[in-house]
């Protein structure tokens, strides 16, 4: 992580490309059982298009921590 | 709020976060990479690195736990007269659970898929065996603030404040929220 800025108790980091990347791993892994790089194969290939899942939702919003 | 640059809106955005959610905790917000200035992409940002937050409560009472999930996208500003960047939100993810983890209900907003507008889930632990609501049913709400969802931990939940000018806190950024938001 870098470019910390601390204000009121409440600090901001900016992952880096690898740490993002593992954002969304480990969502994937704790929420749906499947690794980030799992999860976003079906998401491309559509495999989730018209599921109503909130589980899949909290994991595809996490998706720009990968790309 | 606008800024002069894209890191400036990025910073503006980020500060009223910031505040709302020093009221209730002592936390870290992480941005995706590039999130303080790439422009043309939707970035998200977690709270405690997509954990939830415990909420402060009396000794014996139950806890809550807040998760926090939101994306947004630096965009031109295109108002006369004010800075020529700002940050626009894209979606959220707003979730109140138990101290198990069992979500008790979970705001979201995630335009692009099949339910478009701003819903509410309500947590499984929360219906009865025989409810005709479940916890997958999308209930359709207004756009919610970030303020909104901590001002409901502390008076609808039970939370404790960690700031004596919690409600002035609050109440300031929820109106900057409405000045500045395109939509509702």
């Amino acid at each position: 992580m870098h470019d910390t800025r601390s204000d009121a108790g409440v600090e901001v980091v900016e992952a880096t490309p690898e740490e993002g990347v593992a954002v969304l791993d480990r969502a994937a892994r704790e929420v749906l059982n499947i690794s980030g790089d799992e999860f976003l194969a079906k998401w491309d290939a559509g495999d989730y298009e018209g599921m109503d899942d909130p589980a899949i939702t909290r994991v595809a919003m996490l998706i720009p921590f990968a790309r | 709020m606008p800024g002069r640059t894209p890191t400036e809106a990025v910073d503006a955005f980020l500060e009223p976060l910031k505040e709302s959610l020093a009221c209730v905790a002592r936390a870290k917000i992480t941005l995706s990479p590039g999130g303080r200035a790439i422009r043309g992409k939707t970035h998200a940002l977690t709270v405690n690195d997509d954990k939830p937050i415990s909420l402060r409560y009396p000794p014996g009472a139950p806890v809550l736990m807040l998760r926090v999930c939101m994306q947004y996208e630096i965009v031109p500003n295109d108002q006369p007269g004010q800075e020529p960047w700002r940050v626009s939100t894209r979606g959220y993810d707003y979730e109140l659970q138990a101290a198990s983890g069992e979500i008790i209900w979970s705001y979201h907003w995630h335009p692009g898929t099949r339910v478009e507008r701003p819903h509410i889930h309500i947590g499984r632990t929360q219906l009865a065996d025989d409810a005709v609501m479940s916890a997958k049913a999308h209930h359709p709400t207004d756009r919610v603030s970030l303020e909104s969802i901590i001002r409901a931990c502390i008076t609808e939940y039970g939370a404790d404040p960690l700031k004596d000018d919690w409600d002035k806190t609050l109440a300031l950024r929820e109106g900057l929220f409405k000045l500045y938001r395109r939509w509702s």
